[in-house]
């Protein structure tokens, strides 16, 4: 059966989350930084009513970064349990609707990516949300 | 009798400049010819006088006969004078000397020649003015194309302005479709119709970005090209400038020459 997920850019890669897991997508927005928070944390930023936290995993998994123009920077917003958490990404490139998934070892970063999507010309691995952001990850 | 005035031939010879034509003659033929450098009489010694030449009718006149003759019979234009000799009453012979009469008309000549050339001078005068306010004109234009090109920049710099704003109107439409389809599929079953709009309008947010993609191509085209234009109207000045200079100097020499030309006219005049 299809599924639909949000493919984005981190550095060069692409990624994907599944679409069920996003609550929405924004502009970047200006960040309170957290004292004493870790590097990969950005800070908090209000969305309308709440108040999200957001990541930067780049920092988190030493992805460099790139210089090209036409990315648009974005926030996903996951939703993780009853947290919503921002994933800064450099750009988001389109919904994708496919069944061709591949299961991989689970042991690869503790789970945090259990698929990947097989594109014709590239491979794009499913980042598992709720899975990034558990006690061991951040650790 | 007649004889001894031979010896006054090579005299008269000398005295112009061995260019003319001396000769020495009896009632019957000639005595002595000699031949000048410019003009050289039909005849020889021994020939007989031919009726109604010069020195024919000086004898039978008994008075100096002057003519002057056209090109056509010896290939130049002279004079000729032939004096009757007489003795006791009588013609016993003469002498006759033809001369070019180029040189009686040179005067003229160079008076001539002098005024052609200060006429010619003051029209290459002329065309040189005309040429120096063409090069003027030039110049205005080249500054004008300049003004033009820089006109042109700067619109292109505004139509940027413009697609930036278009780019940034689809980024947004993107995000719009993107949250959509979002929405869309929380929604379930009832929001696949929703979906559908919203698939629509990423690919239209899509198209548009890629459009207003071309156009900056396009306009970063024109850019470089007013660039260039701009670089060769520089050069255009330069040359210009530098045949504005040439100019000046030419007119400088023909102002010197006209004055030369001036002075050989009047030189001309008092000869």
């Amino acid at each position: 059966m299809l599924k639909q997920y949000i493919q984005f850019k981190l550095g060069e890669q692409s990624y994907a989350v599944e679409m069920s897991s996003v609550r929405e997508i924004l502009k970047p927005v200006k960040v309170l930084k957290l004292l004493g928070a870790p590097e990969f944390v950005q800070g908090v930023a209000k969305v309308r009513d709440s108040v999200i936290t957001i990541i930067d995993l780049r920092k988190k998994f030493g992805i460099l970064d790139t210089n090209s123009e036409n990315e648009e920077p974005r926030i996903v917003v996951l939703e993780c349990q009853s947290e919503s958490i921002g994933l800064w990404v450099n750009d988001v490139v389109e919904i994708l609707e496919t069944d061709t998934i591949e299961k991989i070892p689970s042991l690869v970063h503790y789970g945090t990516i259990t698929e990947i999507i097989k594109l014709e010309e590239e491979l794009i691995p499913i980042l598992n949300g709720p899975r990034l952001f558990t006690e061991k990850i951040a650790e | 009798m007649i004889e001894q005035y031979a010896q006054l031939v090579p005299l008269i010879y000398d005295a112009l400049l061995g260019k003319a034509s001396v000769a020495l003659y009896d009632c019957e033929k000639y005595i002595e010819v000699k031949q000048g450098s410019v003009i050289k009489f039909p005849v020889q010694s021994g020939d007989t006088l031919t009726e109604g030449t010069g020195s024919y009718n000086s004898i039978h006149s008994g008075k100096k006969v002057v003519e002057e003759i056209d090109a056509h019979v010896l290939g130049i234009a002279y004079f000729s004078v032939a004096y009757p000799l007489i003795e006791n009453g009588e013609s016993i012979g003469g002498m006759v000397v033809a001369i070019s009469s180029e040189m009686l008309h040179i005067n003229d000549k160079l008076r001539d020649t002098a005024h052609n050339l200060a006429s010619s001078l003051e029209q290459i005068s002329a065309a040189i003015e005309n040429i120096a306010s063409s090069a003027q004109d030039l110049s205005t234009s080249g500054l004008n194309i300049s003004q033009s090109s820089q006109n042109v920049y700067e619109k292109a710099e505004e139509m940027e302005e413009v697609v930036q704003y278009i780019d940034s109107v689809a980024s947004d439409t993107k995000l719009l479709g993107l949250n959509a389809s979002i929405e869309a599929a929380r929604a379930g079953e009832i929001g696949r119709g929703f979906g559908v709009v919203a698939s629509e309008i990423r690919s239209m947010a899509v198209s548009s970005a890629g459009s207003a993609k071309d156009i900056r191509k396009i306009i970063h085209g024109i850019r470089q090209l007013i660039s260039k234009m701009t670089a060769e109207m520089a050069k255009l000045g330069a040359n210009t400038q530098e045949v504005s200079a040439s100019i000046e100097e030419i007119g400088a020499s023909i102002e010197s020459l006209t004055l030369t030309a001036e002075q050989l006219e009047e030189m001309a005049e008092s000869l």
